[in-house]
């Protein structure tokens, strides 16, 4: 007997409006626990992320950056923006007692550049001492930069092998990061001897908020790893009693803001899952059993051509696997087509960092939420199913005269 | 016509009409500069239009035409424009640099997800047409 | 093919009323043989409809026992006893008995598809012929007058060519035209060599039957024509 022939499906066939009604619940629910947990899970790939990019326990900046609030804006945020110090405070940070790895970085800000009207951040870094941005890089670039190469955020409309111009000076893209989720994805990094050329150049142009410095003798920041023995809470204290107009954050300080902010979208979240899924279990309930009832004339004549018990249940969970199926699968592409494509304006939305698990995750996470929805959808009609074997078929049969 | 290819018919058209009006009112591309100077997705942007308004010439030709076959015809190019229009966005037409920009953010998104529907669904209405077309 | 019912009774539980037991069939001995048609008659509430629950299976007597061919149907598991039901009693329940997401030839062939088996739509299109329903076989069940449902419930039950036929009120809501062609049919029936049992309480009845019994207040009577 072909499917399409069995009584299940043509059970559900004949009430379309019926039917549509179970199948967008279903659809509902599945919805909401599969892009719920695709939000909660990118969202925590996404800070995990950047826990891993920022990469040092300490970032020591100029005073007067922590006060324009810039600081995490630019860090954290994606904002560009940039600040300098001496490059002697980055001397007398290296006396400091404690100090493990140690870098410095660079920042700068294009003017609007290229096609668009944005400006992107620019960091340089130092390829003898950095330990936050040459790991990352090495993924996908393995030979050292070249002076006016560039490695560019996965997230810029550029590719490997073009050029781009900042301040009058042509760079060559030689590799593309991976995605993050996070600001780093809209950076450009360089090594330090690229970054002095353009600041330089920036000067040159009149075109760099900072007048008189000397590209040779300033930092952006510093990075800092403590070293064994040494608390980071010891280090930081240190160097902000002991070294003058600089400011060390401990990073950890600098992300508990954005992790507190996750917590609370995740549990959100959390609540609105289990919300949509405490009502929709109920209404399925109620759906099931009412669909149910009103053929229990239909499941009687059943019986008496020769239906057992179980054959009975069997028909109504047949129809309730047929329709969470169909339904959950329809509710996860509507999530697919939904979150995958907008995943850059829920970014912005959250304005948290976001990242998309990879796609072995996500297909993981789209056959768990059709589990999930079959089971509790199925469990649901599993009570109308039990009520259906139980039926007084001869009662039923009578009921009507 | 059966009622069900009627519906998909109908929502082809709504579908070329939402693409038509969401590219121009709803999910445009990126504001014009500040000297007035429009950014490469604008040309997208104007690419779809017109890409949009073909769609929806055609799905409403489907009304027009009464031979089953004629109309799974223009139901065929309708999913090879509407395949183009997927790839205008970006592939095609290159798109501003930052990626939260609107034209990636809002316009590209929406131009693919309206693209891929009117291409499933002129394929299913086509389908459904040679069918009926068969069973008389 | 022999249906024998040995000392059967069946007593109700009321809960509404102070009368906790109340007797709907009083201990009564009855047999059904192929060949004959018999037919049972009696007021509504006398018990008719429930000695033909527990003769089809569907209702467990209170005492006694039910065998069809030495085959005790209560003792039988439930699984056992539905596929016995399937292939070996056609029943025509009371009232309108479709299933309304099928058409008529489909819900003819019930008997055989509901256990995966080949339709067997030649044999249930012949019956059709035979009952006067054979254009409605493409038809809704919503579609159809009460007559044509009646038919349609009656060819169900014959598809199998089942050793026993039990009719409960088959004629009921029917003009004289299809009480009519329902009783000549299940008379025919009989003579093809089932043994066709039917409720009804329509006293017409008695003149297609071989036999005929009464039912009062629970008390079984027989005659013989």
């Amino acid at each position: 007997m072909k499917f399409s022939h069995s009584l299940p499906f043509r059970n559900l066939k004949g009430k379309p409006v019926r039917t549509a009604i179970l199948i967008l619940l279903t659809a509902l629910l599945s919805l909401t626990v599969f892009s719920g947990t695709l939000m909660i899970t990118s969202l925590k790939t996404g800070l995990h992320s950047l826990e891993s990019r920022l990469g040092a326990d300490i970032m020591v900046v100029p005073y007067e950056a922590t006060t324009k609030s810039s600081l995490e804006n630019i860090v954290l945020q994606g904002a560009t923006g940039y600040f300098y110090m001496n490059a002697d405070k980055y001397q007398k940070i290296l006396e400091r007692e404690g100090i493990g790895q140690v870098s410095a970085q660079f920042f700068l800000a294009s003017a609007s550049s290229g096609c668009c009207s944005t400006a992107v951040q620019i960091i340089g870094f130092d390829p003898d001492t950095d330990f936050t941005i040459t790991p990352w890089i090495k993924k996908s670039y393995g030979n050292t930069l070249q002076k006016y190469d560039v490695v560019v955020g996965n997230n810029l409309n550029l590719f490997v092998g073009d050029t781009v111009t900042f301040y009058g000076k042509e760079c060559h893209v030689t590799a593309k990061l991976d995605k993050t989720g996070t600001s780093f994805d809209t950076a450009v990094f360089t090594n330090q001897d690229t970054i002095k050329a353009l600041i330089q150049s920036s000067l040159d142009l009149n075109m760099n908020t900072f007048q008189n410095i000397d590209p040779e003798q300033v930092v952006s920041c510093v990075m800092i790893n403590v070293a064994e023995g040494y608390t980071v809470e010891d280090v930081v204290n240190d160097i902000n009693i002991h070294v003058k107009k600089v400011k060390a954050v401990r990073t950890k300080e600098m992300i508990s803001g954005i992790s507190d902010s996750l917590a609370g979208v995740s549990d959100v979240i959390g609540i609105l899952i289990a919300v949509v899924w405490g009502l929709g279990i109920v209404i399925l309930l109620l759906a099931f059993a009412m669909s149910i009832n009103e053929r229990k004339k239909e499941f009687a004549v059943l019986r008496v051509m020769g239906a057992s018990r179980n054959r009975l249940a069997g028909i109504v969970m047949q129809e309730a696997l047929l329709t969470c199926l169909f339904g959950s699968i329809v509710g996860i592409a509507v999530g697919l087509l939904v979150i995958l494509p907008f995943n850059q304006l829920i970014e912005e939305q959250l304005n948290l960092p976001f990242l998309l698990p990879e796609t072995g995750k996500i297909i993981g996470y789209v056959i768990s939420a059709v589990i999930v929805s079959v089971i509790s959808g199925s469990l649901t009609a599993g009570v109308s199913a039990f009520r259906i074997s139980r039926i007084d078929t001869a009662l039923i049969l009578r009921g009507e005269n | 016509m059966k009622k069900i290819t009627c519906i998909l018919d109908a929502i082809l058209c709504l579908l070329s009409a939402l693409l038509c009006l969401g590219t121009k009112f709803l999910f445009h591309a990126c504001a014009p500069k500040e000297d007035g100077s429009w950014m490469a997705c604008h040309w997208a942007e104007q690419t779809v239009f017109g890409l949009g308004i073909t769609l929806l010439i055609l799905s409403i030709l489907t009304f027009v035409f009464k031979d089953g076959k004629t109309k799974s015809g223009v139901q065929i190019s309708m999913t090879v424009i509407s395949a183009l229009t997927l790839c205008i966005p970006n592939h095609l037409i290159k798109l501003c640099m930052m990626p939260d920009m609107r034209c990636h953010s809002v316009m590209k998104p929406s131009v693919m997800i309206i693209s891929i529907l009117l291409a499933v669904f002129a394929v299913i209405s086509g389908i459904c047409h040679r069918k009926e077309e068969s069973a008389l | 093919m022999m249906l024998k019912a040995e000392k059967i009774s069946k007593e109700f539980v009321r809960e509404m009323k102070n009368t906790n037991r109340f007797t709907a069939v009083q201990e009564t001995d009855f047999t059904l043989e192929s060949g004959t048609f018999t037919v049972l008659t009696g007021r509504s509430g006398s018990g008719k409809s429930t000695l033909l629950n527990m003769l089809s299976g569907l209702m467990l007597p209170t005492s006694g026992k039910i065998l069809l061919n030495d085959t005790d149907m209560y003792a039988l598991s439930d699984k056992e006893l539905s596929r016995f039901r399937n292939q070996h009693i056609g029943v025509i329940p009371q009232g309108q008995t479709a299933l309304y997401s099928l058409n008529v030839l489909e819900n003819i062939c019930l008997p055989y598809t509901l256990y995966g088996e080949d339709a067997h739509q030649q044999e249930a299109l012949h019956l059709m012929e035979q009952l006067g329903i054979a254009d409605l076989q493409n038809a809704m069940p919503s579609e159809l007058s009460g007559g044509e449902l009646r038919r349609m419930a009656i060819a169900r039950a014959f598809l199998r060519k089942p050793e026993l036929i039990l009719a409960d009120e088959p004629t009921s809501d029917l003009d004289d035209e299809n009480t009519r062609i329902v009783f000549s049919f299940l008379r025919q029936a009989s003579r093809e060599g089932s043994a066709v049992f039917a409720v009804t309480h329509e006293s017409n009845a008695v003149q297609y039957a071989d036999r005929s019994f009464r039912m009062d207040a629970g008390v079984l009577t027989g005659q013989f024509i």
